[in-house]
């Protein structure tokens, strides 16, 4: 019975130890983007590419005639012949970085004359593997560039369109394929064109082979020459917004878990392993009536310092402060010796923004005054030209604000900042446990003392 | 059978009383350690996270006073044949409050790595005698 009773305490005692809340390391919580409409914008480029780098068209009636001097090409389709044209063009986009994110790419094409409309137009990407590199001069509805034949006549493309743009009258016109919420057309063909120039082969234009008899629409290749307009983004200060139509791609993310608040920037141009020094990404926000302000600046190409304040007594003071000597990764999180901040900074790629992630213990944050689970006032800043040595919130040159102007977001957390001691509890209840325990033993005993007593004469 | 739980009895009651003595003893060392950890004397709490290629160097600055308190803190660190980096800053922290800095490092891959930590009293000056002096060796990874 002894040896029952201590092993019993000293599997509480271990269960106590085991449950007696440790200056855990801080979690890596997911985000999803927050209210706040557009940011700022500033750095945002829009370039027009005029004209195509080359233009023609491709017959079925005409399969080893070439077009590339023609001055129009035809989206046409008659059921009855099986006759199909198509047009083919493509753009010289060397001009734009590789590293540029795209936010936006849009195709025009001036539409001058027409037949049984409406007939809807698609655009799809040459194929790029095995190459079609098809020339202005060759290509024909059999060949692509006057001596190697496509795979299917009338041209090797992937399946998928990119886009497609219904035109409904015979009224000359800019037709523009620009996608729709949630899609959004050619802009991803764009950035692949962007990022690997040896593989952009442009699109074939081809009409909707449903109709009935016959239908078309001419595209002027010669007065009102197609173009393309790219906005893109190449600095890792511009915070990515919202455009219409394009989907919603706002700038700033919040997320949280039992144990952490994280904030994200989303942005263009990260490179972690050639960031510029100055160069910094601040999240201002509210919990309860304390204002806080998490940031981190670049003090060399791949090093940074990760800074928590607190605003108090009315000026900015430091709680929290880790310094990453580098080298610092893409995607890779660091946190502070404490664990009560970290930051994970993820490079821009052409299909994906940067983003950077600043990440807060919440019980840091109740330490220093906060309390509830609203969390208001929610801004993302970047700044160029902040000082290494001092980062200060706020200091250095203002580049891009989300969202917009002087509004804010807010987000909810889950749990909420942590406000009782719970470790008090846990220590608390095994011995209310144990106590329980051989008090319960204890009257057992006297219960079989009893006997002999009430048997005493 | 009635001696014999008698017995038993008097020879348990014993330690079940000393394991009930120890435990609430226990615990009550415990909960003290909580409450004296954001009311203790010493301010600075310094030291080194040996962990593998990023060692870490870590302080913790509580300001037990009734006043703002600033300080100035000094990070140096070289390694074998390089050049010698200097971390300095300001910190301020108000009454009852704490400030935590860490600085992540990456070992060196041959010689050794000189780390060294002064804290200041006065925010803007290194004229008078550290709070807190203190050099670590960090050793190439073998």
């Amino acid at each position: 019975m002894i040896k029952r009773n201590v092993a019993v305490c000293l599997m509480i005692l271990i269960l106590t130890a085991s449950l007696i809340p440790q200056r855990a390391l801080a979690t890596d919580p997911d985000m999803s983007v927050i209210g706040g409409g557009t940011s700022d914008w500033n750095g945002s480029t829009t370039t027009n590419v005029s004209p195509p780098s080359a233009d023609s068209e491709m017959r079925s009636d005409s399969p080893d005639t070439n077009y590339g001097s023609a001055s129009t090409f035809q989206a046409y389709y008659s059921s009855g012949g099986g006759t199909t044209r198509r047009g083919i063009l493509k753009f010289d986009l060397t001009g734009i970085p590789t590293s540029a994110f795209v936010h936006r790419g849009v195709l025009y094409l001036y539409a001058s004359d027409g037949s049984n409309l409406p007939l809807t137009v698609y655009v799809n990407r040459v194929q790029q593997s095995p190459a079609r590199d098809w020339t202005e001069g060759g290509v024909t509805w059999n060949k692509y560039d006057g001596t190697n034949s496509w795979t299917t006549p009338g041209g090797d493309f992937i399946d998928t369109d990119d886009d497609q743009y219904v035109l409904v009258d015979t009224t000359p016109k800019w037709c523009s394929w620009v996608g729709s919420s949630p899609v959004i057309g050619i802009t991803p063909a764009v950035q692949s064109f962007v990022k690997t120039s040896s593989t952009n082969y442009g699109w074939i234009v081809s009409p909707d082979t449903g109709f009935s008899g016959i239908q078309y629409v001419t595209f002027d290749l010669g007065t009102n020459r197609p173009y393309l307009t790219v906005t893109y983004m190449n600095n890792p200060l511009d915070i990515v917004g919202y455009s219409s139509p394009m989907p919603r791609r706002d700038g700033l993310m919040a997320g949280d878990d039992s144990d952490s608040l994280a904030f994200g920037i989303r942005i263009g141009g990260l490179v972690t392993s050639s960031m510029t020094a100055g160069d910094k990404w601040e999240i201002n926000f509210t919990v309860g009536t304390v204002n806080f302000a998490m940031l981190f600046v670049a003090t060399g190409s791949s090093a940074g310092k990760l800074r928590l304040f607190y605003y108090s007594g009315g000026s900015w003071v430091q709680a929290e402060a880790h310094d990453e000597s580098g080298p610092i990764t893409s995607g890779t999180r660091f946190q502070s010796a404490d664990g009560d901040i970290a930051a994970k900074l993820t490079n821009t790629a052409p299909d994906s923004l940067g983003v950077v992630k600043l990440e807060v213990k919440k019980s840091r944050l109740t330490e220093l005054g906060a309390s509830g689970s609203e969390v208001t006032n929610i801004a993302g800043y970047t700044y160029s030209g902040s000082d290494t040595g001092y980062p200060d919130p706020g200091e250095g040159t203002k580049k891009d604000r989300a969202p917009l102007g002087t509004s804010y977001a807010s987000y909810t957390m889950t749990g909420g900042a942590p406000e009782f001691p719970l470790g008090l509890l846990v220590l608390a209840a095994p011995v209310a446990a144990t106590y329980l325990h051989f008090r319960r033993h204890r009257d057992r005993s006297i219960r079989v003392q009893t006997p002999p007593t009430l048997l005493r004469p | 059978m009635s001696m014999v739980v008698r017995r038993h009895s008097g020879k348990v009651g014993i330690p079940l009383h000393l394991i009930m003595l120890a435990l609430v003893v226990s615990v009550a060392y415990s909960l003290e350690r909580q409450a004296s950890s954001s009311m203790e004397v010493k301010v600075i709490e310094a030291g080194l996270i040996e962990s593998g290629s990023r060692p870490a160097l870590y302080f913790d600055l509580r300001n037990t006073g009734k006043d703002y308190a600033s300080y100035m803190y000094i990070v140096t660190y070289n390694t074998t044949g390089t050049e010698t980096k200097i971390d300095r800053s300001s910190v301020t922290v108000p009454p009852g409050r704490t400030f935590g800095y860490s600085i992540s490092l990456t070992r060196p891959s041959h010689g050794v790595m000189v780390l060294n930590l002064k804290i200041y009293g006065d925010g803007n000056s290194s004229d008078e005698a550290p709070l807190h002096n203190q050099t670590w060796i960090i050793r190439a990874q073998t």
